[in-house]
């Protein structure tokens, strides 16, 4: 099973290496390559998932990667390189690599055509490899290495377009962004190990429980949050995430949507121990991801970038997420992040079919694609119906059991922001569907829209896939589950106690009414119209201002850059220029000055040389013989 | 006894005619006593019954080499022949140093205890060394011939100097460096080679 | 009875005077004939040791006629890089020869 664990992060990254060493002129090659390793490591992870069902036992194997000993007060170093297979990681392998293999199927047709094609491909080969690698990984060194590759290559893969202006900016930011919260996430793994003197999840498990009244622990906590805050782009460092729609849109689906960003999800569940021990740090991730949730669904509502739409509504999603982690349910977060993980990559990859088809981003300028696009149409709004958490698609039942743990753990607060952003998703996705795909034709202003085709099977038939689980992936967290084999997802990952899975109608009920109120709201606006959408934003032009530059974190952001961050970085240039560089640069100096003048000792007279030779050659046979000497006064 | 005093006085020679070649002023007289000196020591080793070392030495560096040396500073002293022998500035330096060499010298030879074997039989060695060198050393004596053969040609290479149309004599010196020490090491073709394309040039 | 130290000595001396010349002197030619002071020690000293330790086998006699042969090419060569080197300086001190320095 380690083998096999091993194998499945491995094949992505051969495919790296042969895609960029041989196949790179051969695009089909490329693609070909890229498609056989990621289908491998799929199927080797559901073979592995299909495993921790039968019998859920973690397997850890770990090898001695580097040893320092301990000397003196220094207390050595050990660190392991290791692989933990339990149903974490399995689910999220599976995950991964489904996701990653539908996208690069439908890739093919995305990026039939430009010049990048292989290099998108050896790209997408590495984010698999180092998503997979982070999933495996048993112990929180190894973690932050895949984490920080994952890092790069989501770099890499927002700025692919890297001749334009706006994908480099937007790698750029995601990258800075990023930093930020891994900065803290390395410091917090430091201090972890500083305080246990291990990285390993398995070993950390054991010993935190007995150190919870540890005040330092909260320190940790937050620390490593930080990490997963930059990586799931949570409040405040959101910003990235949504301009990282400048890459292309599969990508976006693939990292921005199902895996890179659930990656702080995961971290957060695979560490829940951590954070469990220390309950102050759980209510902030829940507010964290409570605020998010409603914070990003208020700035969707008015958003017409397709994507962007999209982005925001990830955002949110991820909210929920960490809103259940924190109240307390690694079990519903998990759950959501998987159905999650198939309904907007659906959306993604339906969008992406629609820019594909278009060339458009803008949803009003794209209309009645209905017609022209059934399929993308249809699994679109399979998708958001799904996401909308309409009975009995996937969503449903993982929005479902969060507003129940929040309900359940007495988070009323964070309920009543759970259902409010409920009604926002449904609203906004919907402003997009009546507006892009049910529209008026005649309305349309751009030219594209007429010439609008369905796309090739190829992007098709991995919207057909995921929509059909976005149908069914939900049911898996049902109580009828439970009734067909005896077991549920909060059976089989959980922290804790198994938690079984039952419908509380008093919460679903009325999570239903208001997805469907939002629905209606939608088609009443931009359906019918009912109501003008411009008189609207005109009566509450403050407020829209207001969402549509998006609370203004981005300028809040560029102002302390440019005041408080330029200006200890001039502070900082000061020093290292006069202080530092003056003293090693005046260390360098007085070393040439000092050779200048203890070159002349090279005068290059032989006889010199033999003096010196001579004289020490006296002296140490002088030295040498002392003993000797001895001896003979004796 | 007659080999005490034999002793007492060659080595006093020796000492005398070593100081006298290094303090005389004229080079020429210290040429002199260096002759002077090496045929002690060649009697010296007539008494110490090797026979065929001092004939060699009387004849190769008394015979030969003194001479050489003469001719050298015939060929290269233009001015002043009395005041040719100065010592340089590190004249004071060297003889700290050279003192401090004899006393660790002198330390240790007289701190070992040494067991002198006693006087062999008065026959000539002549045909044990013969036997010698064509038995155990044959190798290094054929090598020491073709030494002297690229000497020979060295010392003829870097000596014409201005026969050739070149007057730059930098090159053809360091190609007779190189070959000479090429033929130390044993690689006398090498040394040959050299020497005679830097001639050539 | 005359022994092994006395020579030893003895060249002990020979070849200090001959590093005095070899190394305080500022011709050139003084210079070899310091230097041709110190082989000689050296082969007054196998010599003795051969005489002294092991008067049965000549092995130190013949490495001193070794010493000797090259000693003779020595002088050869070194002479005639000295008429070079006059040729070309149109003096023979020691100390117009720095090629070395760096």
């Amino acid at each position: 099973m380690i083998t096999l664990a091993i194998l499945l992060t491995i094949a992505p990254i051969a495919a790296y290496v042969l895609i960029v060493a041989f196949a790179q002129r051969w695009k089909a090659l490329s693609a070909g390559i890229a498609i056989v390793a990621t289908g491998g490591s799929l199927v080797i992870s559901l073979y592995l998932l299909i495993a921790m069902i039968g019998n859920p036992t973690p397997v850890h194997d770990a090898m001695q990667w580097l040893r320092i000993p301990h000397i003196g007060g220094f207390r050595g170093l050990e660190i392991v390189a290791g692989v933990l297979v339990d149903p974490l990681s399995a689910l999220m392998a599976t995950i991964v690599s489904l996701v990653a293999f539908l996208v690069m199927v439908y890739s093919v047709g995305y990026m039939k055509g430009d010049e990048g094609f292989s290099r998108y491909f050896a790209y997408l080969s590495l984010f698999t490899f180092s998503m997979l690698g982070l999933v495996v990984s048993d112990n929180y060194f190894m973690t932050f290495v895949f984490w920080e590759l994952v890092g790069l290559s989501s770099y890499l893969l927002i700025g692919f377009w890297r001749l334009k202006d706006a994908p480099a900016e937007a790698s750029k930011k995601a990258f800075v962004t990023n930093r930020w919260g891994d900065f803290g996430f390395m410091v917090g793994i430091i201090l972890l190990f500083l305080t246990f003197g291990t990285f390993d999840y398995t070993a950390l498990a054991a010993m935190i429980p007995l150190y919870q009244h540890l005040g330092f622990l909260a320190l940790i906590a937050v620390l490593v949050f930080t990490g997963p805050m930059g990586k799931s782009a949570q409040f405040p460092f959101h910003v990235w995430l949504p301009d990282a729609m400048e890459g292309p849109t599969p990508v976006s689906a693939l990292i921005h949507a199902a895996t890179m960003v659930a990656a702080g999800v995961y971290l957060v569940a695979r560490a829940f121990v951590l954070f469990h021990a220390v309950p102050n740090v759980m209510e902030l991730i829940a507010w964290i991801g409570g605020f998010t949730a409603i914070f990003a669904a208020l700035i969707a509502l008015v958003q017409k970038d397709i994507k962007r739409i999209l982005a925001y509504s990830t955002l949110s999603q991820l909210g929920y997420m960490f809103l259940a982690l924190g109240s307390g349910s690694m079990s519903a977060g998990m759950f959501h992040l998987t159905t999650h993980a198939f309904f907007k990559a659906l959306l993604f990859l339906g969008a992406g079919s629609v820019i594909h088809a278009l060339e458009q981003q803008d949803i009003f300028k794209m209309c009645g694609l209905a017609k022209k696009m059934p399929i993308t149409t249809w699994t679109f709004v399979i998708g958001s119906l799904s996401l909308g958490g309409l009975f009995p698609l996937a969503g449903f039942w993982s929005k479902d059991e969060i507003l129940l743990t929040a309900l359940k753990n007495g988070q009323v607060a964070l309920y009543w922001i759970g259902v409010i952003t409920a009604f926002l998703t449904a609203f906004y996705m919907f402003r997009l569907i009546f507006t892009a795909f049910f529209g008026k034709e005649a309305e349309v202003h751009g030219e594209h829209a007429h010439h609008a085709h369905e796309s090739p099977a190829s992007m098709t038939a991995p919207l057909i896939v995921l929509a059909v689980l976005s149908v069914i992936g939900g049911l898996v967290g049902s109580p009828w589950w439970t009734q067909w084999f005896g077991g549920s997802f909060g059976t089989f990952i959980y922290f804790g106690e198994p938690e079984p899975a039952h419908i509380d109608l008093a919460v679903a009920i009325p999570a239903t009414i208001v997805a469907l109120l939002g629905i209606g709201l939608a088609w009443v606006i931009y359906g019918a119209k009912l109501i003008k959408h411009e008189w609207l934003a005109e009566r509450l032009r403050p407020l829209h201002t207001l969402l549509e530059h998006k609370f203004y974190v981005d300028e809040f952001y560029a102002f302390v850059f440019k005041w408080v961050m330029l200006l200890l970085g001039r502070i900082l240039d000061w020093i290292d220029h006069r202080v530092i560089d003056g003293a090693f640069d005046g260390l360098g100096s007085a070393t040439r000055a000092g050779g200048g003048k203890l070159r002349l000792i090279q005068s290059g007279k032989l006889q010199s040389y033999a003096l010196v030779i001579f004289g020490a050659v006296a002296l140490v046979v002088i030295l040498l013989s002392t003993n000797l000497i001895g001896g003979f006064v004796k | 006894m007659l080999g005490v005093i034999f002793f007492y006085v060659f080595a006093a020679a020796v000492v005398v005619g070593a100081f006298a070649m290094v303090f005389t002023k004229n080079l020429v007289h210290a040429a002199l006593f260096m002759a002077g000196t090496f045929l002690m020591i060649a009697f010296l080793y007539i008494l110490m019954g090797a026979d065929y070392v001092g004939a060699v030495q009387i004849l190769v560096y008394v015979g030969a080499i003194s001479i050489l040396f003469v001719f050298g500073i015939m060929l290269t002293k233009r001015d002043r022949i009395e005041d040719s022998n100065r010592f340089n500035r590190y004249g004071p330096a060297a003889t700290v140093v050279a003192i401090l060499l004899f006393a660790s010298i002198v330390i240790t030879t007289l701190g070992a205890a040494i067991r002198n074997a006693p006087a062999p039989t008065g026959d000539s060695t002549i045909q044990t060394i013969a036997n010698i060198f064509l038995s155990d050393y044959v190798l290094a004596f054929e090598f020491a011939g073709i030494l002297l053969l690229s000497a020979l040609v060295g010392a003829i290479v870097i000596g014409q100097g201005q026969l050739k149309r070149t007057t730059k004599l930098r090159p053809a010196a360091g190609g007779g460096v190189q070959g000479g020490g090429g033929a130390l090491g044993g690689g006398a073709g090498v040394g040959l080679g050299q020497s005679t394309k830097g001639g050539d040039k | 009875m005359i022994g092994l130290a006395h020579y030893l000595v003895l060249a002990a001396i020979l070849f200090c005077v001959g590093l005095l010349g070899a190394i305080a002197k500022k011709n050139a030619i003084a210079v070899f004939m310091g230097v041709e002071l110190m082989l000689n020690s050296v082969n007054l000293n196998l010599v003795a040791f051969n005489r002294f330790l092991h008067p049965e086998f000549l092995g130190g006699q013949a490495f001193a006629i070794f010493v000797i042969v090259v000693a003779a090419a020595e002088v050869s060569v070194g002479l005639a890089i000295i008429l070079a080197l006059y040729r070309r300086k149109a003096n023979t001190s020691v100390d117009d020869i720095d090629l070395l320095k760096w």
